[in-house]
């Protein structure tokens, strides 16, 4: 048809405003096509990991050796394999884990070089070798002699190394993995033991039940409450919501841009329709032209940006392959991804544009041709704000304003969006600054902390007693949740906890922190039912006061009572705070934390997130750019006779651009200022349903120098759009005014 | 007859102001012949226009066109009816500004059943050389000659012009109307002008007057004049 020719023309004719859509088309199918097949690719190759390498269902530490595992076994119908570690010091300050070679539960995955086949072979976690330079043909000098290193591995149960199943961040600096052969193992010493287990049926807790008869279970760690095994869940949920929402939210935001280009494009071809109309064309063919707008974007926006999406994906797979000390990721863009990302802008776009040019086809040929139709009307407001005691330019901005609302509206949606996007970033960081700058230096006051492996009966060499146990609670939405409950000295001080006021909270009571008592509804005064998952036993608590703390779902209750609570010793602890580096014997300790250490892990941890909040900053000042260019280029050209007319009147450039770019700075404000609550009470959302799996909660914070950093960065944009729109405005020549008048 | 109005009456209604456009309007003209309506503004000559050329409708009596009835036609009806008779001359061209003058002829070859030769209709009207030409880049008669053009591709039965020459100079209006006389004479084209101008009248076979929506003269030019021999 040869109408298309017009489509290409007037794209052409119009660039600046379709670009603009096509750049939003090409970011949200982008933004898609990476990170849906990434998440997917992770998902796919983690439980095909899962799988071949037989990943444990939880993991346990007893008193005594089990005995008669083939008994349990059969009784049960679970595997059972018992596990041996040695922490060995490595280098200056760090921690290398040894794990001894599985053969039945969590086995290594061999990520490059050759598998273990001597006693003096060792594999090393990628991401620690990696910070501390080793390669694989190097030795290593360990307590029980030398091992080469014959490649890289990784392991279900430290898919996310950490040293600690309720650490949060991890640090290859500090800590890292490797396992040898039995009797690499053997080389090392005596070991810490303990047992991986994996369930025919669902009989977890009369085996518990059981085991805790014969023996004495010290920890049970259930694989959903181990962050080394469920961090990367979250992530990679994240991704995917990242892949599903945002894509969405940019087509939305595309379409609405898209709509409003398009209907004042209608709005000026009215009369080209009623002639195509009086020269005998279709309804539907009127429609097929004016659909091959849409059609043309979309195939160009989504094409473009399935493509780069395709090429990036790897990149995305291999960030979280690296991160994670994951298997190598399989599987490329899948036919399903490329033809939904192609297909998504069109779904978006075509019936929202079908219902602008069916709206226009509705009205009769006379009208269009008559060009009536395309008469401005007074708005309502207008009408009420006729007299204005304002300045002529003031009267004459205001009017702009109350004329275009729809434009306006626009205007604050559009920035409201990319402002969001710019906070994102900025919020996120600023929670993760507070969770663990600010609260983890005011509540933990100590340097180290080292949990026995048995009951302590003897005054701790120096510091503070504490003792901790596992207990499950059903939260408000009914999930169950995972609650550690600590006993400490009722005058501990190396552990400060706050209420909401800010005064301190005594340790005589019980305490729960703000994050727990949000998750189970608990106001200071009521009662929580708890169960202990040692012994599967339910107990009531009476919670005297809530913390204004998110570290985690934490109660602290006196030591004493802490012991009734559980049926522990009298005066037993199972663990000391302390200052000062303690020299307890390593086979007495079941883990030590270093506060240093977990500081430099959280750097280390923040660092790719600084520069993904650059990189998201990057992309919300791209979209704020096109929106407002966009917007802005379609003031200039609806006002063409206005701004010729005021030209002709002798008005400056400069005078002009206050006119009628003035008014802008204030939409941009608005839709900034609109933005702040938005994005807290949607990234508290995305929290909560993301840290679900996780057992930590975030609060939602934005720092005032992010706001106004956020907000100059917007207020720049716009400055530096205005300055396209200048160009656009000098323009328009004098005779536009003119020519209008005659048309 | 080839167009046969009987009785017909428009009512426009604006809000609660009713206006009676055309009051029992009867008219005839036969095939190919050239008729021009004369009227101030007002009058009801668009209106009839519009209701011949099926892009509006009346509220009473028939339009029949070569045995056609278009008061009994729908919305699709109307269409087709377009599509295949029914050839337009605006005012203003309402040329599509982004089309060459080739490609603005093009958009009725595209649609039409048996449309001439857009190069011969291009040389009928003298602006094959310019075919490469955007509007902008033409003058108003050469914009109209392009309007003339996509309405006579077609092979019309029937050309409707809208003061065709409106917006355009004495000489310019001159060529316009002789090139629809000759476009009358070679391709027997049955045409309808509505006008202001009392001078076009010497080239018609019919002349009507309309007046608030009535005819108050309807007669047949026995000394049919060309245009390069009438003076206004």
């Amino acid at each position: 048809m040869i109408l298309r020719k017009k489509v290409l023309r007037s794209l052409n004719a119009r660039k600046s405003q379709y670009i603009g859509s096509v750049l939003l088309i090409l970011i949200s199918t982008l933004l898609f096509s990476a990170f849906y097949s990434a998440g997917t690719n992770v998902t796919d190759s983690l439980q095909q990991f899962r799988q071949q390498a037989v990943e444990e269902d939880a993991h346990f530490f007893l008193q005594a050796p089990l005995q008669e595992e083939a008994a349990w076994e059969a009784r049960y119908d679970l595997t059972l394999e018992e596990r041996t570690y040695h922490d060995v010091s490595f280098a200056k300050d760090a921690l290398l884990r040894v794990l001894r070679e599985t053969k039945e539960i969590d086995r290594y995955a061999l990520l490059e070089g050759e598998k273990l086949t001597g006693a003096d072979q060792i594999l090393l976690d990628r991401g620690f070798a990696d910070a501390h330079d080793l390669q694989i043909g190097d030795d290593l000098s360990l307590p029980g002699g030398t091992f080469h290193v014959v490649g890289f591995m990784t392991v279900p149960d430290y898919i996310y190394p950490l040293k600690s199943e309720t650490d949060l961040v991890k640090n290859p600096q500090a800590f890292g993995v490797a396992v040898v052969t039995a009797d690499g193992a053997a080389r090392l010493g005596d070991g810490s033991t303990f047992y991986s287990v994996t369930f025919g049926k669902d009989n977890k807790e009369a085996f518990k039940s059981d085991l805790q008869q014969n023996n004495f279970i010290l920890r049970w760690i259930d694989k959903q409450d181990n962050q080394r095994m469920t961090f990367v869940d979250g992530d990679v949920k994240g991704a995917l919501q990242v892949a599903e929402v945002l894509p969405v939210a940019i087509l939305l935001l595309t379409i609405v841009l898209v709509s409003s280009v398009f209907s004042r494009l209608l709005k000026q071809e009215y009369v080209q329709i009623g002639t195509l109309y009086a020269l005998g064309y279709r309804k539907r063919e009127i429609l097929r032209h004016y659909l091959g707008y849409p059609t043309l974007l979309a195939l160009i926006g989504g094409g473009l940006g399935t493509v780069l999406g395709v090429l990036l994906s790897p990149s995305v797979q291999g960030m979280f392959a690296s991160f994670y000390n994951l298997p190598p990721i399989t599987g490329g863009v899948s036919l399903g991804v490329v033809l939904i990302s192609l297909l998504l802008p069109f779904v978006f776009l075509l019936p929202a544009t079908a219902y602008l040019i069916l709206r226009v086809l509705r009205l009769p040929p006379l009208h269009l041709m008559s060009g009536q139709v395309t008469q401005p009307k007074i708005g309502r407001l207008e009408k009420r704000f006729r007299h204005l005691k304002l300045r002529f330019a003031a009267r004459f901005q205001v009017r702009e304003l109350l004329r275009n609302s729809g434009r306006n509206l626009l205007m604050i949606v559009g920035t409201a969006f990319a402002s969001m996007l710019l906070l994102f970033g900025f919020v996120t960081q600023d929670s993760m600054d507070s969770l663990m700058g600010e609260q983890y230096e005011a509540i933990y006051r100590y340097n180290y902390q080292y949990l026995f492996n048995t009951f302590q009966q003897d005054p701790p060499q120096q510091g503070e007693k504490l003792s901790l146990a596992a207990f499950d609670a059903t939260t408000a939405s009914d999930k169950k949740t995972t609650i550690l409950v600590y006993g400490i000295e009722p005058d501990a001080e190396l552990i400060r906890f706050q209420d909401e006021q800010g005064a301190r909270l005594d340790f005589q009571d019980n305490i729960m922190t703000k994050s727990l008592a949000k998750q189970l509804d608990v106001q200071a005064g009521d009662d929580v039912s708890l169960v202990n998952q040692l012994t599967s036993e339910t107990v009531t608590l009476h919670i005297d006061r809530i913390a204004d703390s998110y570290l985690g779902n934490l109660i602290y209750l006196p030591l004493d009572r802490f012991n009734e609570l559980n049926g522990f010793p009298q005066g037993s602890y199972l663990g000391v705070i302390t200052n000062d580096k303690a020299g307890y014997p390593a086979d007495q300790l079941y883990s030590v934390t270093d506060s240093e250490e977990l500081q430099a892990g959280y750097q280390a941890m923040i660092e790719p997130l600084r520069y993904m909040v650059f990189a998201i900053a990057g992309v919300a000042i791209v979209i704020a750019l096109i929106v407002i260019q966009l917007l802005t280029s379609m003031l200039i050209e609806e006002s063409q006779q206005k701004v010729s007319m005021l030209k002709v009147l002798g008005y400056r450039p400069k005078e002009l651009y206050k006119l009628l770019l003035g008014p802008n700075t204030w939409l941009v404000l608005i839709g900034y200022l609109l933005a702040v609550p938005l994005t807290i009470l949607s990234l508290q959302q995305m929290f909560n349903s993301l840290t679900e799996e996780m057992n930590v909660s975030f609060p939602i914070q934005l720092n005032a120098a992010n706001f106004f950093i956020g907000l100059a960065i917007m207020l720049v944009t716009y400055q530096v759009s205005k300055l396209f729109a200048q160009r656009k405005l000098k323009k328009v020549s004098l005779q536009a005014s003119l020519k209008a008048a005659r048309d | 007859m080839f167009v046969e109005v009987t009785n017909v009456s428009k009512v426009y209604q604006t809000g609660e102001v009713s206006y009676q456009a055309l009051k029992g309007v009867d008219l005839s003209v036969e095939q190919g012949q050239v008729c021009v309506i004369l009227g101030p503004s007002g009058s009801g000559k668009s209106t009839l226009l519009n209701a011949i050329g099926g892009i509006d409708t009346v509220e009473d009596g028939t339009i029949t066109i070569g045995g056609k009835t278009l008061t009994a036609m729908d919305d699709r009806q109307l269409t087709e009816y377009r599509r295949e008779d029914i050839g337009f001359v605006f005012q203003y061209y309402n040329l599509i500004p982004n089309l060459t003058v080739a490609e603005n002829v093009e958009v009725v070859t595209e649609i039409a059943a048996a449309p001439l030769s857009r190069e011969e209709v291009l040389k009928a009207v003298g602006l094959w050389e310019f075919k490469d030409r955007f509007p902008s880049e033409l003058s108003g008669g050469q914009q109209q000659r392009v309007s003339i053009a996509r309405a006579v591709v077609k092979n019309p039965k029937l050309l409707l012009c809208d003061e065709p020459t409106g917006a355009l100079d004495y000489e310019t209006s001159k060529e316009i109307l002789k090139l629809l006389q000759t476009i009358n004479r070679e391709y027997g084209t049955t045409i309808l002008i509505i006008t202001h101008n009392q001078a076009i009248s010497a080239m018609a076979h019919r002349v009507v007057r309309l007046r608030s929506g009535e005819i108050i003269e309807n007669r047949l030019n026995d000394h049919i004049l060309s245009p390069e021999r009438m003076e206004w």
